[in-house]
């Protein structure tokens, strides 16, 4: 079974401008820019999504094979997971 | 996205401070920043701020001070220096994270007791996130009122107080204007709602359907719109002080006030006994320098009563 990702909250504060996020990590007291495809992956994540369906809504999207949206998709996850900003 | 991220700053640290506030017993309304920005700025445009602005009640402003001073932030506003003008908030600064508070006791423009402005304000605040937390915010016909008298209070050539406005004029419904036109009245900020909505287009459409015909404008509040010079609105306070004995005081102090306000307004000022000395000879020119302009635009704004 597939485990359903989703920003932790009340670890960042975050304001979508110009379809972009910027997000602060409330922890590190660090600002998060994140990138336009990173941005739909944010709006899912903030739900809540599995890996899968993320890798779909980026195919979607922006029209990218398969197997370039499940790297970004995992180097996505990896970052936030790092983190420690995505909760299972 | 500089400006966005340091208002997810703002926002935290406000936090902060209401947190702190409510847990001495302060109420406290959130003004402007992201009230404006969750409501006109929905549309993912940028609309940065830097500062917190909170209301409290003005016979907790001493309490709030403490609660501020207690979370490390120092007093930059000019209040207890004697014959300056009185201003609707005092700014605070904390230096280790360069958060920035200004603590109202009233809202720009009005002219109630602020009693009357805090009841007016909060007996309609509705519940804004912020920061991660459920705070008091300003309610729509407030923040309508509070964008109309900021851009008056601002004037002409300021742009972002005019783009609140804008919106805030595309957005509000007939009738959220006229319950901010019967706030305005109740904190005596008729003329500065009038004047700030004739600084952009489409208000002029909303004031023509106030229930209130024109309204007579003090000379100050019209000087006000246009931006004015340095010192212009030094001149119209002075014109409001009774006796000449008051006013040739205030001259003086103007002229040669006193080192905490040296330090506050001269950045020389704050550099050592000789920055402090220095600064007085630097203030002679400056206010010599910008009086002329500023005196022009006082006598401008008051022939036009």
């Amino acid at each position: 079974m597939t485990e359903r990702l989703r920003i932790k909250k009340g670890a960042v504060e975050w304001r979508e401008v110009e379809g972009e996020v910027v997000a602060l990590d409330v922890g590190r007291s660090e600002y998060i820019a994140i990138n336009p495809s990173g941005t739909v992956l944010w709006r899912e994540l903030e739900t809540g999504a599995t890996k899968e369906e993320l890798v779909l809504e980026l195919v979607r999207t922006f029209d990218v094979e398969e197997d370039v949206a499940t790297r970004d998709v995992e180097a996505f996850l990896r970052t936030l997971d790092d983190r420690g900003l995505l909760v299972r | 996205m500089l400006a966005t991220a340091r208002a997810l700053t703002v926002d935290r640290f406000t936090s902060e401070v209401v947190g702190a506030l409510e847990r001495d017993g302060i109420p406290s309304v959130l003004l402007k920043g992201p009230v404006l920005q969750q409501w006109l700025y929905d549309d993912g445009a940028p609309r940065g701020y830097g500062d917190a602005d909170i209301l409290v009640p003005p016979d907790h402003v001493d309490r709030a001070v403490s609660v501020l001073d207690r979370l490390g932030f120092g007093d930059r506003s000019l209040e207890g220096v004697p014959h300056m003008r009185p201003n609707h908030a005092r700014t605070f600064f904390r230096a280790s994270d360069g958060a920035t508070v200004d603590l109202h006791e009233t809202i720009p423009g009005a002219t109630a007791d602020a009693r009357e402005v805090w009841h007016a304000v909060s007996s309609s605040a509705t519940k804004l996130r912020v920061g991660g937390r459920l705070l008091d915010a300003s309610s729509r016909p407030v923040a309508a009122l509070h964008a109309a008298l900021h851009a008056a209070h601002h004037g002409v050539k300021e742009p972002r107080p005019l783009e609140d406005l804008r919106r805030a004029v595309a957005r509000a419904s007939p009738d959220v204007w006229l319950e901010a036109e019967e706030i305005a009245r109740t904190i005596g900020a008729l003329a500065p709602l009038h004047v700030g909505l004739r600084l952009v287009p489409e208000g002029e459409r909303v004031r023509a359907a106030l229930r209130t015909g024109d309204v007579p404008i003090d000379p100050a509040v019209r000087l006000r719109a246009t931006t004015p010079p340095k010192l212009a609105e030094g001149f119209a306070w002075l014109s409001t002080q009774k006796g000449l004995r008051t006013k040739a005081v205030i001259v003086f102090r103007r002229l040669f006030p006193p080192p905490q306000f040296m330090r506050v307004c001269m950045p020389v000022a704050r550099r050592g006994r000789l920055g402090l000395v220095l600064s007085y000879p630097w203030r002679l020119v400056s206010l010599a320098w910008h009086a002329p302009a500023g005196l022009r635009a006082w006598l401008r704004a008051k022939g036009q009563t």
